[in-house]
């Protein structure tokens, strides 16, 4: 157990400094699957974490918050799902190396760690900021993990995470509408209550967004603000 | 390396303090904020329905003070001759000083809270000197606030509970809505921020609003929509007025839709340069032992220019 706390931290310590020494020792690491699973799921909840201050706003309580944490995670691991298989795909093309999935799905869960400090996200004002910044230094991760998984050039590896990340925007755009009118048909089946999630949301990292607001100030001066 | 690594460990402490600090309101919110304002719309329905129009004041004015209050009544010592001038100044206007600006719910620090007997002790030390380090956690855990203000996510349940403790004091003076009488928000420091977040849901009730801002740290707020006129005073050797400018990206001149710029643009923003005022320490905005070249204390040329604007008199300030 100690040994692999031991190598947790290395691993966190060595994404976070964009060491590509650490991730050619992880390419060898035993366990270094159970290793990037851990990390994937702290950086989410973290990250849950940071968003849940849309749920207390829209005041969602009991099992529906248990549900929205769900589906939270539910989305982040399709999030992962969705990039590996991008990743594998974009690196196959350029180098004609065929990883397995786990294999890319290992890099894009590593490359979380940045997202450990995800909770600050809660952070008044500077939140967003800062929500941007992990998002830049994650990437910067997938591109030193993707050097060292396909042993290529880092001009190379910034193509193909580049790539990546234009494949994963350009899927947000058009999967956009189906996405959404399937996060919002589960979400009414299940509470009854409106939703506002876009495919976007689910493929940035950002999380899923249930609304109950009732509060209607344009009552007192006829609809003056939206 | 050390260094480094202990600079990264307290920003990060510093970051995590800041993330804690929206609890408090989105607490409220989700507890009974949402019933509270719901509740006051419909009270102000019924409010309008039976008002009688008259009040006894031709102005009211609102002092919200700066990030080192602990309660509406309980600011730090230097700023209570600068609310005495205001009351002698404009006899004509009602002075409302009880709300603080800190709390959605108007709860002092010293009230029933889990951290009560801290704050307290603070209080207590702070009588004795009113420099003490230790006071400096009040400003700390209120600039939070002023964040939560600013911050869009957050703001609007923020100020929605801070609009809610200025309009019932509002109420509790005798202002009478629909009157028309005019409302001067005069918020030092943060406190400005605070005004300008309540400002927009002030405005619902369409009283006539404007904000004075003394030395304040404000972001592009939408509060600015429904203000009339912000008169900005500061001094020129003030660094955190001049931090505000770079720190709220809403107010950069390149920020062209902003609501900071259609204010500017709609000239409903006057800004004076009152003299070589710093923030806080000495030489600052309430100093009553730095004096100016024409024989006034610091303290009376902020306090004139203050009552000079209530009373739309020329403002008197120091040439630099």
């Amino acid at each position: 157990m100690g040994d692999f706390l031991g190598s947790l931290w290395r691993a966190i310590l060595g994404v976070w400094g964009l060491d590509s020494s650490m991730a050619e020792w992880f390419r060898d690491y035993p366990h270094s699957l159970e290793i990037s699973i851990t990390i994937a799921m702290l950086a989410g909840v973290s990250t849950l974490l940071g968003n849940s201050v849309v749920l207390f706003l829209n005041r969602i309580r009991g099992w529906r918050f248990a549900l929205s944490l769900v589906f939270n995670g539910v989305s982040m691991v399709a999030l992962f799902v969705v990039q590996a298989v991008v990743i594998a795909l974009i690196g196959f093309l350029f180098t004609g190396d065929r990883l397995t999935f786990f294999q890319a799905a290992r890099a894009v869960m590593l490359a979380t760690a940045p997202l450990l400090f995800g909770f600050l996200e809660l952070a008044p004002y500077l939140g967003p900021g800062i929500a941007r910044v992990l998002q830049v230094w994650s990437l910067l991760a997938l591109w030193t993990v993707v050097t060292v998984v396909y042993a290529v050039g880092y001009w190379e590896a910034l193509l193909i995470t580049g790539i990546g990340w234009a494949v994963m925007q350009g899927l947000s755009w058009a999967l956009a509408r189906p996405l959404s009118a399937l996060g919002n048909t589960i979400w009414r089946a299940l509470s009854g209550s409106p939703t506002l999630l876009t495919a976007q949301d689910l493929l940035s990292g950002h999380q899923f967004m249930p609304v109950e607001f009732d509060f209607d100030v344009s009552a007192v001066e006829g609809g003056e603000r939206s | 390396m050390i260094l480094v690594t202990l600079l990264i460990g307290v920003l990060v402490l510093v970051l995590v303090i800041m993330a804690m600090g929206p609890l408090e309101s989105l607490g409220w919110w989700s507890d009974k904020g949402a019933e509270k304002a719901a509740a006051t719309i419909e009270r102000l329905r019924e409010e309008h329905a039976r008002s009688d129009l008259r009040t006894s004041y031709s102005r009211y004015v609102v002092y919200l003070s700066g990030i080192g209050a602990i309660d509406g009544e309980s600011r730090p010592p230097e700023e209570e001759p600068f609310v005495a001038a205001i009351r002698d100044g404009v006899p004509s206007a009602c002075l409302v000083t009880d709300v603080f600006p800190y709390s959605v719910s108007n709860h002092g620090l010293t009230a029933q809270r889990p951290m009560s007997w801290l704050w307290r002790r603070i209080e207590q030390a702070r009588f004795k000197n009113p420099e003490a380090m230790l006071a400096m956690l009040v400003n700390l855990r209120n600039a939070i606030q002023l964040f939560v203000s600013a911050d869009r996510r957050y703001g609007p349940t923020y100020n929605i509970g801070t609009a809610q403790q200025v309009l019932e004091s509002l109420l509790r003076h005798g202002y009478r809505l629909g009157s028309g009488v005019p409302v001067t928000l005069v918020g030092w420091s943060g406190g400005a921020q605070i005004s300008l977040g309540a400002a927009w849901y002030l405005g619902l009730t369409k009283i006539p609003l404007e904000l004075i801002s003394i030395g304040g740290m404000m972001s592009d707020d939408y509060g600015l929509d429904r203000l009339q006129h912000v008169y900005h005073l500061r001094g020129t050797k003030d660094p955190f007025e001049k931090l505000g400018w770079v720190m709220f990206a809403g107010r950069w001149p390149i920020a062209v839709g902003s609501p900071w710029s259609r204010a500017v643009k709609e000239n409903r923003i006057t800004i004076y340069d009152i003299g070589p005022m710093q923030h806080n320490v000495k030489d600052h905005y309430f100093d009553p032992t730095a004096i100016a070249p024409d024989g006034r204390s610091y303290l009376q040329v902020t306090s004139d220019a203050v009552v000079a604007l209530l009373n739309g008199t020329e403002v008197q300030v120091i040439p630099t």
